[in-house]
């Protein structure tokens, strides 16, 4: 120690350089060591997350909140210009003012009558069509920046091909989505009043009784809402525009174009619905109970995705 | 080198790592705390959202149970709640009405629109708490973490409906009906909710007190405001429709008249069918455009096809036939001057030649006439040779008066004696003689004095006459003659003195000179007067004495004048005045022939003249008679006649006239009778009308007060009836239209119009002489009911198979059950029409102006439609 040597080295030069390299490697550890601290993509990522569900959130919630004012279809899709636009506009045309989306979305599940991937009802083809484009241009508009899937479903018995959907935006990536989820309730109708009154049924556990109650309601809804919604239309028609002599006219018209095909349409709806009903209870008769508390015919679920 | 103090770098590289690990541990745990955080933030933000989607959905229950409850309202809303109806839950009625005495009628705005707005609440309430129920109970709604239930349910107090009231801007304003402000909307604020926020997973549990608000998106109260509008409008006197009707239908009248006047093709006048129903319903439509920018297209299109015939004869049948065609290529458009061209245009093929007023007025002047009444029931005519009251009852039976007829045979006594008065005027005479005083003077020879007591006769002592007329001459006037004279005679007088009569004898001389004089009458215009002349009147000739007879009257009446004067000689002027009627002079009967017979010439020539009313002439659709045109139809005809007088008067003087003076005294007697005969007929013509005090009594008892009636105007040249966008504006804009619904669409019911003069009531100068204009008055009454729908063009309600509808206000006769107590509440009531009014029509002489064939005829007069 007598030459100052630290480590029984006596040439400087040695140490001094002994000294660097490890000096070096310390920095380099504790640079590794610093840097997930410092650049760490946790935080980065915690950001995304927060803006992501904050954005989604606020998204879904302002959309089936915002009121339109200048929503409108017609019904039948009868899409004509000039005069004949006009007076087919001013009898079949439909305007909602001071509904929201929230509403408008509601009532389009509504009056959808989708089986097997398709709406049945041909009258509002346009409802389904206008909102669309205008979901998407209001989500759009509002959502600068991400791509959005926006689906509403309206599916009385979780499981049971019936209901009605509406669905716009891109295909759902597999990662990095944001989603808002909430469920809605259904615009009054004899349907939601019949949701209402589910309850009581819920604990009845006969298998006929059962078939016979939903046998039922199918014809019940068939007949007392859709034949009686479209005789109301058709006598309100002929009422507001014409009658009597002229009444015969439009009645020739409805029975000739669109009378016999929505009575076909509709027994055939019920047929199917029916059978479709009878073969679910038949397989699923062991899980009725579980399936009961599936059925909410008064609620809609929405759910908005959101990505980059 | 500094070896002593020298730290190798590889120790600074160790601090340096255990700073570094240091500083890295605290950064993470940072980090890590704001994870922390953000989790807990990212939780905060779903209950945050939870709660305000919660909310909203709150909001959209409240909306959709409002809905829910004014469709049941417009179904079916109380507009009638009858007093002491067994039927009535009325402890119920009471709730709504929030009064004692809930009774209303179909137009008490006030008290309709609040017991539906609590009838509404009480709805609402029911429905928004079945949701909440169903929908917030056992952790059924979830969002996330948490669930939120209703753990206190509002009541109907907890429930209020705010009047959203905004302004209506109407496209078109008329009869009174303009822009307004009317509660748009509802806006229901419901308090008194609990909520329990329930986190599921640390399974605690929050309450909160909400208090939730929304827009109600129906226009019911709009729709319920604007139907009482409508039925106050078409309800009662003075009111829109009633003016309307009134306005439109008495020019209809008067136009069906005049074609009934001029070419006989109109039998009825008012007819129910033809003009009455057609009108009113065009009223109704006119007023529900009015009020709503819209009208029932099919009553638009009945009325329009109705309005076709409204100038045809009673086609006996309501029945309005059209086809397809018709309906497509329709323009609703109602041009009222239209209206009127159409018919107004019919007169121009006027066929009868038409009556001369003044032919009329100058024929009953000469002749007697008899009136003709007639029993309506039977049909039954009498003649009555005067006029009694335009109804009589003669042998049990009622009359009404139908008509004049001249007796020619019947010379008119009123007219016979005015031309004797004439005559006599002609033929009567003043004259006037005087004694003038030239010269005067006495004397007495003896000694006169004392009181004169005995005078003997005068004595002439000369008399020296100058142009002394004698009996039966003929002077020419002025007459005048003088006398110088000189008369005496004996006197005697008597005095007093010292107690003894004295008498004393006295001649008395009188002298002097006196003028005598027949002054002239005062009649310059006849020819030669005071000698009888020939007089060639139109078809014979007469000795008219021209008064000769009256001048050699007092000829021999100013002698024993003169002859009195001299008598009693005295020195005053004197005078002596005589009239002499035809009574004393002369025969004139032929006179009054031959001025009888002249004002039959001049008949003649009245009715060589042009006197055609003026009414279908000047009838165009902007010009209509009326009432008012009475009085213009006589100062036209006194106009022309006015001018057409001298003329006349001119026929006779040019020739019983010559060198401007009467050719006699007959001849003068004949032009002033004439004279008399066009003053008469211009008298008649100028007299102000007497009629409209007749008229009131005959109205009154039909409780109308005709001049307010005809005082009514309404300016309404043309309207497009459609269905047209109204403008809301307030707290912010939107537009409405409205569709409108009538069942029946066309009304033809309660319908009830009455000819008050069966036969027309002739006017002018008075109501029984010859007449210048008929006129007849209808009474009509109108009471009459329809359902009626509107239809918003909001669609604001869900519908399960077009997605929306609209709301809808029904108006019908029908008992309004409330769905929560399954009790009568009160009723609907369909929407009711009534008025009663009166229709005028003037027309030129003739009669009968009037409905000739009622439908009942001749059972009854009044023609209903029930």
């Amino acid at each position: 120690m007598d030459n100052g040597d630290f480590m029984g080295l006596g040439m400087k030069g040695i140490s001094i350089m002994q000294d660097a390299i490890i000096f070096c490697i310390m920095v380099s550890i504790s640079a590794g060591v610093l840097a997930p601290a410092l650049f760490g993509v946790g935080m980065v990522k915690v950001y995304e997350e927060k803006e992501g569900e904050e954005r989604v959130n606020e998204a879904l919630y302002t959309f089936l909140n915002s009121n339109t004012n200048d929503f409108e279809y017609i019904l039948f899709d009868l899409k004509e210009e000039g005069f004949i636009g006009d007076l087919m506009k001013k009898f079949f045309g439909k305007e909602p003012i001071h509904a929201s989306y929230g509403e408008l979305i509601s009532a389009c599940l509504l009056c959808q009558i989708r089986c097997e991937g398709k709406n049945y009802n041909f009258f509002v083809n346009d409802f389904e069509e206008n909102l669309r484009k205008e979901t998407e241009e209001f989500l759009g508009e509002y959502l600068k920046g991400y791509k959005f899937n926006f689906t509403a479903i309206w599916q009385p018995i979780v499981g049971f091909d019936f209901g009605g959907k509406i669905s716009t935006g891109e295909e759902i990536p597999d990662k990095n989505v944001y989603s808002s989820r909430l469920s809605i309730l259904m615009p009054p109708s004899f349907i939601t009043s019949l949701g209402m009154e589910i309850e009581k049924i819920k604990n009845e556990i006969d298998r006929e009784r059962i078939k016979n109650y939903l046998d039922k309601f199918v014809e019940e809804f068939i007949e007392d809402n859709l034949n009686e919604s479209f005789n109301y239309f058709r006598e309100g028609l002929s009422d507001f525009i014409f009658n009597e002599k002229s009444e015969k006219f439009l009645d020739e018209i409805f029975n000739e174009f669109i009378e016999d095909e929505f009575s076909n349409l509709c027994e055939k709806i019920s047929e199917s619905v029916k059978n479709s009903i009878n073969s679910f209870i038949d397989e699923n008769y062991d899980k009725i109970e579980e399936i009961f508390e599936k059925i909410d015919f008064c609620r809609a679920e929405i759910t908005l995705c959101i990505w980059r | 080198m500094d070896d002593k103090g020298r730290i190798p770098f590889s120790l600074l590289g160790v601090f340096l790592l255990i700073g570094a690990i240091f500083t890295s541990s605290i950064i993470s745990n940072l980090q890590r705390e704001y994870s922390l955080k953000h989790a807990e933030t990212m939780e905060s933000s779903s209950l945050k959202y939870a709660l305000l989607n919660f909310e909203r959905e709150m909001v959209r229950i409240l909306r959709y149970a409002g809905l829910e409850a004014m469709k049941i309202v417009g179904d079916n809303p109380v507009f009638y709640l009858p007093k002491d109806e067994e039927e009535i839950n009325y402890t119920i009625a009471r709730k709504y009405a929030g009064e004692e005495n809930p009774f209303f009628d179909t137009l008490d705005r006030t008290k309709i629109m609040n017991y539906n707005k609590n009838w509404t609440r009480d709805l609402i309430i029911n429905r928004f708490n079945e949701y909440l129920e169903a929908i917030f109970k056992n952790d059924k709604y979830r969002i996330g973490n948490y669930a939120i239930n209703v753990i206190e349910l509002p009541s109907y107090e907890n429930i209020k409906l705010e009047d959203i009231k905004m302004e209506l801007n109407r496209s078109i304003e008329a009869l009174d009906v303009g822009d307004k402000e009317y509660t748009i909307y509802w806006k229901a604020i419901a308090d008194g909710i609990k909520i329990e926020i329930h986190d599921l997973e640390r399974d605690m549990k929050y309450q909160k007190d909400l208090e939730i608000s929304s827009l109600i998106p129906s226009r019911l109260p709009l729709l319920m405001e604007l139907v009482i509008d409508y039925e106050d409008n078409i309800n009662g006197e003075f009111k829109p429709l009633m003016t309307f009707v009134t306005s439109l239908g008495t020019g209809v009248t008067e136009i069906r008249a005049l074609l009934q006047y001029g070419t006989g093709e109109i039998e009825n006048i008012v007819s129910n069918n033809c003009s009455l129903i057609p009108i009113t319903n065009l009223g109704l439509i006119v007023n529900q455009f009015l009020i709503f920018n819209s009208a029932d297209i099919v009553s638009t299109f009945k009325t329009s096809s109705s309005l076709g015939k409204i100038f045809l004869d009673d086609a006996h049948s309501s029945t309005i036939e059209f086809s397809e065609e018709d309906l497509l290529g329709k323009d609703f458009e109602f041009d009222f001057k239209e209206i009127y061209r159409n018919g107004t245009e019919k007169l121009k093929d006027c066929k009868g030649e038409q009556e001369n007023p003044v032919l009329k007025i100058a024929e009953d002047l000469l002749y007697e006439r008899n009136y003709e009444y007639l029993n309506t029931i039977y049909n039954e005519k009498i003649i009555k040779e005067e006029y009694k009251d335009y109804e009589i009852e003669e042998n049990g039976k009622e009359y009404v008066l139908s008509g004049f007829s001249l007796n020619k045979n019947k010379v008119n006594s009123f007219t016979l004696e005015n031309i004797s008065r004439t005559i006599n005027n002609t033929y009567r005479v003043n004259f006037k003689a005087e004694k003038k005083v030239i010269e005067f003077n006495e004397r007495y020879e003896g000694n006169k004095k004392g009181n004169l007591i005995w005078w003997d006769e005068w004595e002439k002592v000369y008399e020296r006459w100058e142009n002394k007329i004698q009996p039966d001459n003929l002077p020419s006037l002025p007459h005048e003659e003088t006398v110088e004279f000189e008369f005496k005679r004996e006197e005697r007088y008597e005095y007093y003195e010292e107690n003894q009569t004295i008498k004393s004898s006295v001649i008395h001389y009188i002298s002097g000179k006196f003028l005598f004089r027949i002054n002239k009458p005062d009649i310059e215009d006849i020819e030669d007067l005071f000698h009888s002349k020939i007089l060639n009147c139109r078809n014979a000739s007469y000795n008219d004495d021209n008064l000769e007879n009256g001048l050699k009257l007092f000829v021999n009446d100013f002698i024993y004048f003169r002859n009195s004067c001299i008598k009693n000689l005295n020195g005053s002027n004197e005078s002596f005045g005589k009239r002499y009627e035809v009574a004393d002079m002369v025969d004139v009967n032929w006179v009054k022939t031959e001025a009888f017979k002249e004002l039959e010439e001049i008949l003649e020539e009245i009715r060589e003249d042009k006197y055609e009313s003026k009414m279908i002439e000047n009838t165009n659709e902007s010009n209509l008679p009326n009432l008012n045109s009475i009085e213009e139809e006589r100062k036209f005809l006194l106009e022309k006649f006015r001018e057409n007088k001298e003329k006349y008067q001119s026929f006779t003087d040019n020739y019983y006239k010559e060198a401007n003076l009467y050719k006699s005294a007959g001849a003068k007697a004949i032009s002033e009778a004439v004279r008399w005969y066009l003053n008469g007929i211009e008298e008649e013509l100028n007299k102000s009308l007497g009629w409209e005090k007749e008229l009131d009594e005959k109205i009154k008892e039909y409780g109308i007060d005709y001049e307010k009636i005809d005082s009514l105007k309404v300016d309404f040249p043309s309207i497009n009836i459609g269905i047209f966008d109204m403008k809301i504006e307030g707290e912010w804009n939107e537009i409405i239209s409205i569709a409108v619904d009538c069942d029946p669409d066309y009304q033809d019911k309660n319908f009830t119009n009455i000819c008050i003069f069966p036969t027309g009531f002739p006017i002018l100068p008075t109501p029984v002489t010859p007449w210048v204009v008929t006129i007849n008055v209808w009474y009509i009454n109108v009471n009459g009911s329809f359902n009626l729908t509107l239809k918003d063009s909001n669609e604001s309600m869900a519908n399960q198979l077009f997605g929306y509808e609209s709301q809808v206000l029904k108006r019908k006769d029908a008992e309004v059950i409330d769905p929560l107590s399954n009790s009568i509440i009160g009723y609907n009531k369909n929407v009711t029409f009534s008025f009663a009014t009166l229709f005028f029509a003037v027309t030129p002489p003739k009669m009968p102006i009037a409905d000739l064939a009622p439908p009942f005829w001749p059972l009854s007069l009044i023609e209903k439609n029930e």
